[in-house]
């Protein structure tokens, strides 16, 4: 056996790394996914074997999926799952089961793959630059044209009014739609100057395909059990939760998280309150999440759910529901409205919800075209919360440390299924 | 011993101490078995080695490359200024502490060309992000480290393990430890202050890096820990000096206690917001470090 091969048999018995596109209605599927063993989901493209688009996606999506493709380092293979065909880029397979089908696949086309069986996939697009190359010299310093602006499509760094008296470059870039420090489907324009944002732009995306409608769509127009709402509403926030833990680094954190979501019952509060006493624990607050995020007060925040109500208003759609009146709900609220207010806030409100449905037996909710969804009030007709929140997105983020930037998006769970910005650049 | 040996013993200690590491945080993620963790190292390793590099449009090659390289020469050359089993067993160098601190301060030269290199938006702010953690401990990581000099009255490492024979300066100077486990979680990027490889820049100075230099730069910054621990635990927990075991083997139980308490450190507290770092460093760990030096000096005279 040749050193290539002995490596590749080591290799094999290791972890996947995958790569994960998240199209319509997967969010919740790539969650369980993450707790499969021996799959491990990457940040990076560059890092992974395995592409996996999860969910649907519009054709809009092709090009930027292919750059995603591209820069995996291979040997690379891509699968669909729960994808329509024809898929937005060529795939090895198309996996339309469980998780515990597609991670199967998964492993069995990362061992064909590095075994030789399967052959590696090629990339999609051409090698070249995407404008010609006129500079000068290996850095292109000095070529004519080369001063400001962006020339042949290569943004240059440029002068800026100083910020702290410093005189700092500003470096124009377009971040996503895949990064995933951002919700699946958004890109943002942003001038950085040093690592702070001075100027942020939604770039315009329409990515994903709406997936089936969800339990709180089709509790706008039909009688809905109060217990599958609340438990729908708790796995929301504990994947939200999960998300947010992955992000501030505590790991360990996140996949607990996941395993409260994909186990917890009706009236089963208890793992998701040491949840959060481990959270407390892990200075989440103190280290990041204090005073970030904090929308400024000119900008009208009612009907969207717990981020209105980490403001201190107790803006809830469900106490004007008879069912959630005789379970004696009312609306939990926090104050301060940062970002940390915000994860105590969804952290209550699963920990509530987890409770009601573990005490509304068979009560029905009556939407009559309006109901309160984990990201605020959805109505019958009407865009959904996040496109309100999507829109301002340009005024709170201009300022913002990066870090602090992603962390404040990522506070205001926006799913950008629902949300069309613009036209595509072709 | 011969540079031959040194070298022998460095790399074995760093190897070594590098796959624990990565073991225990692999444990400490709460993924998976004991028995895949122990295999881990190795199933990764291989996978890298497979994986081709990759490249991006016009990178910095020369920086790139150097980034891994300069990294694992740094942690090799800090770890040689650490006695392993005694005064008498090679090792010691008459300014080692000098040589490890300037060793140390230039890992923000490493991971700022790495995160250079690439000619990427999210690696480059990685390397934004290291500038601003080292200038705020830098200072207060040398300051904590150069104070066990003074008792010692001198700059070998090797006479600073022997000043500790009767007590170890762990207790002699209280707030050297800390300050000092602190600034080098930050001095090695590990969690909590993994700034520059945050999952927040989908990985950040790592972000577009893959295969042989992904591994060589992982195995760098592991074996980096590895060098912090062992002038940890040289300079504070009295290095090879012990009851009933050799001193080479006191060496390493030591080294390991400080290095499982960096992994378990890293894994259960949040990452730290670069503003609040700066703030941290320059407002708390600074003001603490010179307290430690005037108390140290004082009970020195």
């Amino acid at each position: 056996m040749g050193l290539r091969a002995r490596l590749a048999h080591l290799a094999k018995t290791g972890d996947v790394p995958v790569f994960v596109v998240v199209g319509g209605g997967y969010r919740s599927a790539v969650h369980r996914l993450r707790l499969v063993e021996g799959i491990s989901i990457v940040a990076s493209p560059r890092h992974a074997s395995v592409l996996l688009i999860a969910g649907a996606l519009t054709n809009d999506a092709t090009g930027t999926v292919s750059h995603v493709h591209d820069q995996m380092a291979g040997p690379r293979v891509t699968v669909a799952w729960g994808h329509p065909e024809p898929s937005v880029i060529p795939v090895q397979t198309t996996v339309n089961g469980d998780v515990t089908e597609v991670a199967t696949t998964i492993r069995r086309l990362f061992h064909d793959v590095l075994s030789g069986a399967v052959a590696p996939e090629q990339p999609l697009l051409p090698d070249v630059d995407a404008v010609e190359w006129r500079g000068v010299g290996p850095y292109g310093h000095g070529g004519a044209g080369m001063t400001g602006g962006t020339p042949y499509g290569r943004p240059l760094a440029l002068r800026a009014p100083a910020r702290d008296n410093l005189e700092l470059d500003q470096l124009p870039v377009t971040v996503g739609p895949w990064f995933t420090g951002f919700p699946p489907g958004l890109a943002l324009r942003i001038s950085l100057q040093g690592d702070v944002a001075q100027a942020v732009e939604v770039a315009p995306t329409n990515l994903i395909q709406a997936g089936p409608a969800g339990l709180f769509t089709r509790a706008l127009s039909e009688p809905t059990p109060i217990r599958d709402l609340e438990m729908a509403r708790a796995r929301h926030h504990i994947e939200w939760m999960a998300d947010t833990l992955e992000i501030a680094g505590v790991d360990r954190l996140a996949v607990r998280a996941d395993r409260i979501a994909g186990m917890i019952s009706p009236g089963e509060v208890d793992p998701v309150e040491r949840l959060v006493k481990a959270v407390r624990r892990s200075l989440l607050r103190l280290m990041t999440l204090r005073n970030v995020g904090v929308l400024p007060g000119e900008i009208d925040l009612a009907g969207l759910g717990p981020v209105v109500r980490a403001t201190g208003v107790a803006d809830d759609r469900r106490r004007e529901e008879q069912a959630y009146r005789d379970l004696g709900f009312e609306p939990v609220t926090h104050s301060g409205g940062d970002a940390w207010a915000r994860f105590s806030q969804r952290a209550a409100e699963a920990v509530q919800a987890l409770d009601l449905a573990g005490r509304a037996g068979d009560t029905r909710a009556f939407g009559n075209g309006e109901v309160e969804a984990p990201d605020g009030l959805h109505r019958m007709g009407e865009p959904d919360p996040a496109n309100r929140l999507v829109s301002i997105l340009e005024t709170v983020l201009i300022g913002s440390e990066w870090g602090d930037l992603v962390t404040t998006i990522q506070s205001l769970d926006i799913d950008m299924e629902t949300v069309s910005v613009g036209t595509p650049a072709p | 011993m011969t540079a031959f040996g040194i070298l022998v013993q460095v790399t074995a200690l760093l190897s070594g101490g590098a796959y624990v590491l990565v073991v225990a945080d692999r444990l400490m993620s709460g993924t998976g078995s004991v028995r895949t963790a122990l295999a881990y190292p190795v199933r990764r390793l291989s996978f890298l080695l497979l994986q081709p590099a990759t490249t991006t449009e016009r990178p910095d090659f020369e920086a790139w490359i150097l980034g891994p390289a300069l990294l694992m020469a740094l942690a090799a050359v800090g770890a040689v200024a650490v006695p392993i089993a005694g005064p008498s067993a090679g090792g010691d160098i008459d300014a080692g502490l000098v040589l490890f601190g300037a060793a140390m301060l230039i890992v923000l030269v490493a991971v700022f060309i790495f995160g250079w290199g690439p000619n990427s938006v999210l690696p480059m702010i990685g390397g934004y992000r290291m500038a601003a953690m080292v200038l705020s401990v830098g200072i207060p990581f040398s300051l904590v480290v150069l104070t066990t000099a003074i008792p010692a009255e001198s700059l070998s490492v090797g006479m600073i393990v022997e000043a500790q024979s009767s007590l170890w300066f762990v207790i002699v100077q209280p707030l050297g430890l800390p300050i000092y486990l602190v600034t080098a979680a930050a001095i090695a990027f590990w969690g909590p202050f993994d700034l520059p490889e945050g999952a927040d820049l989908a990985g950040g100075v790592v972000a577009e890096a893959s295969g042989l230099r992904l591994a060589t730069w992982r195995f760098a910054r592991a074996a980096l820990m590895v060098t912090l621990s062992l002038m940890g635990q040289a300079v504070f927990l009295g290095g090879y000096l012990g009851p009933v075991l050799p001193g080479w083997l006191w060496t390493i139980v030591k080294t390991l206690v400080l290095l499982v308490l960096l992994a378990l450190a890293g894994r259960t507290i949040a990452r730290m917001r670069v503003q609040t770092f700066v703030w941290f460093g320059w407002v708390v760990l600074l003001p603490l470090a010179l307290v430690d030096v005037f108390v140290s000096g004082w009970l020195a005279l």
